[in-house]
């Protein structure tokens, strides 16, 4: 019961701060590097023995939400839906079945450092490449785009290692 | 058959990822398309555009200081106006017995409560809609020069797509020598303070700092209405024009304020824009 509650609050909470907030910053000429979409936290951290058919729902449901606010419809919820089928891959990639206990959260503290850099720094990775060539829809200066999505994962990662900070307690 | 139930059930997770990412291709390349489909959809739908009229009521306190700088610039301008009898529009001088001009556009003052600068698709959100005139393809001039054009309305708000988008089209004119060329936003060359003119001829006449202006040919903006000063010059040897690199005469990420045009004899003069 608290769990779910917990995960409501999550799922409106990230929406709030990627719209209001992430969106809201202005970095003058430089914003469209400093502009990362971190609503892919909500999928990425749901524990391991979430079935793949919740995780999608979630993900259709967030993206769709946030693709309303943003102007974009279908744009992020495409992606997101991507990134919640291949999460599993992304994450047996970097470690091995054992090492991580299937009922907790994938969060900065349970993980350990390098394995969320390595888990949350590829799939973030890959969700801003496919969300810039999508928006784009061509392989056009192609490089700009590689360096857009490198920058905006970094100050991504950057920010949800903040979050996790401020808003998990430690036991 | 039960071999098909039994595939179904093997696959059934990638057989929902699949239907859900159609779905959702499907509303991205349909909303592009036929946007007009999906009024309900959008950030100008009355929960999100209140939400951010919300938000946009804690931000503006942050720039009270500017947006009093600029209305007080404003104020003198309109003072002017008033003791002169002239009409200001952009950076030209008007006479006040131009009737004609006088007659054909009216403006109504509205606020830009959210804008949307840094992405491929940028647009803003005014807070006035259809139950204040506003309709569809009408332009939004800010208090220096062009903004864009209303897209969406829905009953309290509207869509704009302003200048740094790429679907955005208008001709425009160099002031100095009155030759036509038309904008183009580049989202992977230009940022929200830069915009191209192609088409000009190569033996133009054009030279840096000048400024380019609205032709009014569309009947979307009077004629005279800023644009941009410009950057830097291309010759394009092949097509024999200039590729015309211009600075935005209006902030995109700090705009606050702006104005409707509202066209009196539009439909007369689309009537005419058809029969060429």
């Amino acid at each position: 019961m608290i769990f779910e509650l917990k995960n409501i609050l999550w799922f409106f909470g990230l929406i709030i701060i990627q719209i209001f907030f992430i969106d809201a910053l202005d970095f003058g000429t430089y914003s469209s590097f400093f502009s990362p979409i971190i609503i892919s936290f909500f999928i990425l951290k749901m524990k391991l023995d979430t079935t793949i058919l919740r995780l999608l729902v979630y993900a259709f449901v967030l993206g769709f939400i946030t693709d309303i606010f943003r102007n974009t419809l279908g744009l992020n919820t495409s992606i997101l839906l991507l990134v919640a089928f291949l999460k599993p891959t992304f994450l047996f990639s970097i470690s091995s079945n054992e090492d991580i206990e299937k009922d907790v959260e994938l969060t900065i503290f349970t993980i350990g450092i390098t394995r969320f850099l390595l888990f949350f720094g590829i799939s973030i990775f890959i969700y801003h490449l496919l969300f810039f060539l999508l928006e784009q829809f061509s392989f056009y200066n192609f490089s700009a785009l590689f360096l857009r999505a490198l920058i905006n994962t970094i100050s991504g990662l950057i920010f949800l290692v903040f979050l996790q900070y401020v808003l998990i307690f430690k036991r | 058959m039960k071999n098909i139930i039994f595939l179904i059930q093997k696959y059934r997770n990638f057989l929902f990822f699949l239907s859900l990412e159609f779905i959702s291709l499907f509303l991205l390349f349909s909303s592009r398309n036929s946007y007009h489909h999906y009024n309900y959809l959008t950030s100008s739908n009355s929960i999100s555009a209140s939400l951010y009229s919300a938000q946009n009521n804690m931000t503006s306190y942050f720039l009270l200081k500017e947006t009093n700088d600029i209305l007080m610039k404003e104020n003198a301008d309109l003072k002017n106006q008033v003791y002169n009898k002239d009409i200001i529009v952009g950076r030209k001088y008007l006479k006040f017995e131009d009737t004609i001009y006088k007659k054909n556009f009216l403006f109504k003052e509205v606020k830009v409560i959210n804008s949307k600068f840094k992405y491929y698709e940028n647009y803003l959100i005014i807070n006035s809609g259809s139950n204040s005139g506003i309709k569809e393809k009408m332009g939004l001039i800010g208090s220096k020069g062009v903004l864009g054009v209303v897209k969406n309305v829905s009953k309290n708000f509207s869509t704009i797509r302003p200048l740094i988008n790429p679907n955005f089209g208008l001709k425009v004119l160099h002031k100095k020598t009155n030759s036509w060329g038309d904008l183009f936003w580049i989202p992977e060359e230009n940022n929200f303070r830069n915009i191209f003119v192609k088409n000009i001829p190569i033996y133009t006449d054009v030279s840096e700092k000048d400024y380019f202006i609205t032709s009014g040919a569309e009947g979307i903006f009077p004629s005279g209405i800023t644009i941009g000063k410009v950057l830097t010059i291309k010759k394009n040897i092949e097509d024999q024009t200039l590729d015309i690199k211009l600075e935005i005469e209006e902030d995109f990420s700090n705009s606050k304020i702006g104005f409707i045009v509202m066209n009196n004899i539009k439909e007369e003069l689309n009537q005419h824009l058809q029969i060429k």
